[in-house]
């Protein structure tokens, strides 16, 4: 709840910076408070009253730990996204989008009522089209904007469409009365399966699944790199925590209702999305279709249905959101030495960029799921978390997924290498810093996966 | 009575509604749209809720629809302009509309419906949603003036002009 109201108050500071011209210190300050932000969580953990404000948001251990992802995550963007926080009139408004988009975010993780869960997923998107048209000159980013509101705005109709079916039936906002209604015999049940599936599509949406995902490519291709990079690892684990919430506590007792449907989503989100990504020649595209092929795989902890599959949740959530950082972090600084993020600008840089190297080696093998890397562990809890109650079909589906993977991970590992070039690509001081937190975050979760798993 | 205001309100929804979809002016289509919103106004009053019916006449049909009728005209759209889609996606569009359509009929033939009005004449009368709003739904009342704030903040930053040209 602390850190809610912290990083409300940092985006308000972000306005007040414009009035009172103080707008060459809010990247700072922003960083400072997400920091205090942080530490206020962890010291929010095993809360012994965790609702608020009548039940409206519930901060219970695996709600303080996806918080805790998604600060994170939102420390190492801010690190990595100086760039757009040069001083060029707008720096205050990008600051406050970008906080305001977390305070949406939170909201999404720490629901309890879906009212909240509703006015949460708005902050984030409305935050999301407008920096997504950011780049006000380029057309591409206007494009990306635009396609985005319209297919969000879409998606919405869908998600509140759902909401009035599941309250037409249960009469509750609430998710745990929602729960008690599930459970005993309820009455009009047929506007609850509607329901669930118009809101299943809603979040698919979201989380760009197939066969919802045909904004995301478009979307990330043509918004500013950083921005690409928030989109990919903050709206994708607030909108699969808010997912998990909804339909293991919600709708958990009906979960016949819904398996088939999200199996088959989750089945062709893992194919599609990587088999599309082996085609591409353009590194922020191949990173969006992997995005979609990840948004299988989170798929599979909701459909295992378990409390562990929370748990293995927010390791996937994190390690994916590391290593994706560190990804992008590298294609900001290549794209804007060599103008462009196809696969052949990254020729021949292995020999004299050391950190470069290193951190996609270390991003793309944990993106692919190779031990020892995070993302090898952060599949194997899913896995073994579906595993404990389901059979073995979706899980040989991830794995011919991640074999596929391998191959255009690793293309870009071999494009650095192939070639001879002397170029060196100038790295400034946050981005050196976040490939190091990146690398050590990816190889000592990978090393020490019980610390994130022993928690709870 | 009240049998006879909702059969003509639904027929006059339904009827501009379709009207918005048909015709080729776009103008004239914002203006249908217009009626259907009036026409929902006067189910929400007939389900008792006041405040909801005033509600989005003031925002549906008086600001959003200006906003747009004033967008129609700057941009000079009220030409038959629109492109012609591709026979593919408009069989594509039809077959989900209609399974959605198919879903939604087969949905509410089969919900038993009870008349909440009746149980609670009280339900929806504009003094008991404030006292819902500011006691049970205080977070999310205020948590959307954030939600506000942020559109603000990006219709602003959109419309700046650069600092650097």
């Amino acid at each position: 709840m602390k850190a809610l109201l912290l990083v409300s108050g940092l985006g308000f500071l972000g306005i007040l910076s414009e009035i009172l011209n103080f707008k060459k210190f809010i990247y700072k300050l922003s960083i400072v408070g997400l920091l205090a932000a942080i530490v206020v969580t962890f010291l929010e953990w095993d809360n012994p009253t965790p609702a608020y404000f009548n039940n409206m948001v519930y901060f219970d251990n695996l709600a303080i730990s996806f918080i805790a992802v998604l600060l994170i995550t939102g420390l190492l963007w801010f690190l990595m996204a100086e760039s757009i926080f040069e001083n060029d009139g707008l720096q205050s408004d990008k600051s406050t989008l970008v906080l305001f988009s977390i305070v949406g975010a939170v909201c999404m993780v720490a629901y309890n009522n879906i009212t909240m869960l509703f006015i949460g997923i708005e902050i984030l998107s409305i935050c999301m089209y407008v920096l997504a048209g950011s780049k006000k000159e380029s057309l591409g980013s206007n494009e990306s904007a635009m396609k985005y509101f319209l297919m969000g705005a879409f998606a919405t109709g869908f998600l509140l469409m759902g909401i009035a079916f599941i309250y037409g039936a249960s009469a509750s906002f609430d998710v745990m009365e929602i729960k008690a209604y599930m459970s005993n015999s309820p009455q009009n049940i047929e506007l609850v399966y509607t329901g669930i599936i118009l809101l299943a599509i809603g979040l698919a949406f979201k989380i760009s699944a197939v066969p919802f995902h045909f904004w995301a490519p478009d979307v990330y291709e043509g918004a500013p790199i950083q921005v690409t990079a928030l989109m990919s690892t903050i709206v994708k684990t607030a909108a699969i925590a808010a997912f998990y919430k909804l339909f293991t506590v919600s709708f958990g007792s009906q979960e016949i209702v819904w398996s088939t449907t999200l199996s088959y989503i989750a089945a062709l989100s893992v194919l599609i999305g990587n088999i599309i990504a082996v085609f591409q020649s353009n590194v922020k595209r191949m990173l969006a279709y992997s995005g979609i092929s990840h948004a299988g795989y989170l798929l599979l902890a909701i459909l295992a249905n378990n409390a562990a599959g929370g748990t293995a949740l927010t390791y996937y959530t994190l390690a994916y959101s590391v290593a994706t950082i560190a990804a992008f972090t590298v294609v900001a600084n290549v794209a804007s030495v060599k103008g462009s993020s196809d696969f052949t600008s990254f020729e021949g840089l292995g020999k004299k960029n050391k950190l470069i190297t290193i951190s996609v080696i270390v991003s793309m093998m944990s993106l692919a799921g190779i031990p020892p890397f995070a993302g090898f562990f952060g599949k194997y809890f899913l896995f073994t978390s579906y595993l404990e109650n389901h059979s073995i079909n979706l899980v040989i589906i991830g794995l011919i997924g991640s074999a596929i993977s391998i191959y255009y991970y690793f293309r870009l590992i071999v494009n650095l290498f192939k070639g001879e070039s002397d170029e060196v690509i100038p790295l400034s001081l946050t981005s050196k810093i976040v490939l190091i937190i990146a690398i050590i975050l990816t190889v000592a979760m990978g090393i020490f996966p019980e610390i994130m798993n022993g928690g709870w | 009575m009240t049998h006879y205001a909702f059969y003509f309100l639904s027929f006059l929804a339904i009827l501009s509604a379709l009207m918005v979809v048909f015709s080729k002016n776009p103008i004239h289509s914002v203006l249908y749209l217009v009626l259907t919103f009036f026409a929902i106004a006067g189910h929400y009053l007939l389900l008792n809720a006041q405040f909801l019916a005033v509600v989005h006449i003031v925002v549906y049909a008086g600001a959003i629809m200006v906003l747009f009728l004033y967008v129609l005209m700057l941009l000079n759209l009220n030409v038959d302009a629109e492109p012609k889609n591709k026979t593919w996606v408009k069989v594509a569009g039809v077959l989900s509309g209609g399974m959605l359509m198919l879903t939604l009929i087969a949905t509410f033939s089969k919900a038993e419906t009870q008349a909440l009005v009746q149980k609670d004449p009280s339900i929806g009368v504009t003094a008991n949603l404030g006292k819902i709003l500011f006691n049970d739904f205080a977070l999310p009342f205020e948590i959307s003036s954030i939600l506000l704030l942020s559109a603000m903040v990006g219709a602003i930053m959109l419309s700046k002009k650069e600092a650097k040209n």
